[in-house]
């Protein structure tokens, strides 16, 4: 619980930061869904989790700087008994753009480090225990490309790697599509 | 602000290096004295969330460790039972506590720490080294079929391959993977391969080959049931066809490597009724906890057979014959304790040692008459008996009241004195297998009713097949 009052407290410092940011940077926010390539069970064998992302930051320039939060559940079990995770990944992002293909279709390569922990909650029949991981440190490497428009609006879609020691398989492939606004 | 290419390339090859650097991180590691938040049992048999001490857990991450090695959706390759390696997902609390992520790192890991337990029950019991069992091989989520398709709930002692295969729970109770006492009554089969089956030789690998393609323990179809112990001069008994002594001897041997196991099971597990947690059917004909059956004779146990043809409903059939050795055995704990009680550990132990021990010459029995006559249904008794430190006058009552009245010299251990009025020389007679079935075979066939075996004191004598999933 104190780990989710924390991240909820950055989650509201950087909104306003957002609000305070000065003229050399645009605020900007984020939201869409991902993909995010997991083993389980057998080594060999890829499950598909699909995070809700949330972002905020600033846009400059050259790059953008922004705080991603994702998280994702999974649940599985056999008669009355059950095992559900969930996921809670935060990373600050720094996404360089690299020359426009066009003047909206704009590559970007982005890195970035961050947290994450897990929760994971046992059940058999009506007991039930939640139990929260350990904090655990990330890093991602991303690339991708960013359509904009001229009203503040973009669409961005990239691959990463994100490494952790508590992740299966590590680095983790993955992909984000967000729908993002710049004020 | 612009950026060289050469700069942006620092940058990436910095952040490669943290990359790199975190991913050098170890995965958790299964010290000795770590501890796991599992589903496990209380003394009182249920289940429930708990935080239970693994020493050997090696390699958590590979669900692998000293006493078991598990597999995932296993298959049957060149070099026996082959399959992915698990990935074992953890969570570390705040306490330290490693909690399983996903439910097959639940299972894995339930599985492995009862693995741990039935590992030290073996040294307890005396099975030294055991090398013919650990580490344990384990298929989790094996998908093992039949002619009637994939098998679910159950759990299987493959004896070809030495392996242990739990394929998918789909009922609404306890998953077999979780449930302890089923783990002990399987693990129990690989003691009862090594002592008994393995020293058989062809005579048991012939039907051990069927099992193994066949899948083991199928439910019987409902004509099975409904055809399974007719009356006399019933409609099934014109279907009916002679027992050889082959199948028979194959029929007891199995039914009594189940019985034993479902003994096993519970000195493991403490519940008696382990087997209904998950299986709500076959639980309650298999509850230890209910009355002893007197056993039943050779002659019931023929007339049985002779009606059901079907392998799948003798498999059936093997594990009722089983049920009453094992409720017999419970009864015998709680006639060696001193204080009486089927909860006395060292008794539990004593009768567990004495079953151990009695397996050799079970095996003996076998092997000199697999093929050549039908082995008494009694024929662990004296061994079991014999085996034991001391015979109190409660479990000589309680063989009495177990074998009805076919007491006899080769039954009875030298612990216990014949009752009074019952001749030594005529119970020496009645306990000659050959003379009772060559009376039979020349026409004596005046056997009781299967369904009310008349000469038992205790309960009525019935072999019903199992209606549900087996184990």
């Amino acid at each position: 619980m104190i780990r989710r009052l924390l991240f909820l407290f950055i989650t509201f410092v950087s909104v306003a930061l957002l609000l305070a940011a000065d003229a050399f940077a645009q605020p900007m926010v984020a939201v869409g869904g991902g993909l995010v390539l997991e083993q389980e069970g057998r080594s060999k064998k890829l499950e598909t989790r699909v995070p809700l992302v949330l972002r905020g930051g600033w846009s400059f320039s050259e790059f953008d700087g922004f705080v991603e939060y994702q998280t994702f559940g999974t649940t599985d079990g056999e008669g009355y008994v059950s095992v559900h995770r969930r996921h809670h990944g935060w990373l600050g992002f720094a996404r360089l753009k690299l020359p426009p293909v066009n003047e909206k279709l704009i590559p970007f390569l982005g890195a970035g480090a961050g947290l994450h922990f897990e929760s994971v909650r046992t059940k058999i029949a009506a007991q039930s225990v939640e139990t929260d991981g350990s904090l655990r440190a990330s890093a991602a490497i991303a690339t991708g490309v960013m359509l904009t428009n001229a009203r503040g609006f973009d669409v961005s879609l990239d691959l990463r790697l994100v490494t952790s020691d508590g992740f299966q398989p590590n680095p983790t492939f993955g992909a984000t599509l967000a729908l993002g606004a710049r004020f | 602000m612009k950026h060289s290419l050469g700069s942006v390339l620092k940058r990436c090859l910095l952040v490669a290096s943290l990359i790199v650097a975190a991913s050098c991180s170890p995965g958790p590691k299964g010290k000795a004295g770590q501890q796991y938040q599992i589903i496990w049992p209380t003394a009182d048999g249920h289940y429930e969330i708990q935080k239970v001490q693994i020493d050997t857990f090696g390699d958590p991450s590979r669900l692998k460790g000293e006493f078991a090695s598990l597999l995932v959706e296993p298959r049957i390759g060149a070099a026996g039972l082959e399959g992915e390696r698990p990935v074992g997902r953890f969570i570390r609390s705040s306490g330290g506590v490693l909690v399983p992520a996903d439910f097959i790192t639940h299972q894995g890991t339930v599985v492995y720490a009862h693995m741990e337990r039935l590992h030290r029950l073996d040294r307890e019991v005396g099975i030294e080294g055991g090398s013919f069992v650990w580490p344990a091989k384990i298929g989790l989520r094996a998908n093992v079929a039949d002619a009637q398709g994939p098998l679910q709930n159950n759990a299987i002692y493959d004896g070809l391959l030495n392996a242990l295969l739990l394929v998918p729970y789909t009922d609404t109770g306890l998953p077999i993977t979780l449930n302890g006492g089923v783990l002990a009554h399987e693990h129990f089969h690989s003691i009862f391969q090594h002592y008994v089956l393995s020293s058989l030789g062809t005579q048991w690998h012939g039907l051990d080959a069927a099992i193994h393609v066949c899948g083991i323990d199928e439910t019987p179809s409902p004509e099975i049931q409904i055809t399974r112990i007719g009356g006399s001069g019933s409609r099934d008994d014109k279907l009916a066809r002679e027992v050889t002594e082959l199948e028979y001897n194959r029929f007891l041997i199995r039914g009594l490597n189940e019985g034993f196991a479902d003994f096993w099971g519970w000195i493991y597990s403490g519940d008696p009724k382990f087997i209904q947690r998950s299986l709500m059917a076959a639980g309650q004909v298999r509850d230890l906890s209910q009355d002893m059956d007197a056993l039943p004779s050779r002659e019931t146990i023929r007339s049985s057979l002779r009606r059901l043809t079907q392998p799948r409903a003798r498999s059936s059939l093997s594990y009722t014959f089983g049920s009453h050795y094992a409720r017999f055995m419970r009864r015998l704990v709680e006639a060696q304790s001193a204080s009486h009680s089927v909860h006395d550990r060292a008794a539990q132990l004593e009768v567990a040692r004495a079953l151990k021990d009695a397996l050799p010459v079970i095996a003996h029995s076998f092997k000199t008459g697999f093929g050549s006559e039908f082995i008494a249904p009694e024929v662990a008794l004296k061994p079991l008996l014999s085996a034991l430190q001391k015979v109190t006058p409660d479990s000589c009552a309680l063989l009495e009241s177990f074998v009805s009245s076919r007491v006899s010299s080769s039954i009875r251990p030298a612990d216990c004195p014949l009752p009074a009025g019952v001749p030594a020389e005529a119970s020496a007679v009645e306990a000659s297998g050959a003379e009772a079935i060559g009376a039979e075979a020349a026409g004596g066939d005046e056997e009781p009713s299967a369904d009310t075996f008349s000469s038992a004191p205790v309960t009525p004598v019935t072999l019903t097949p199992v209606e549900d999933g087996e184990l």
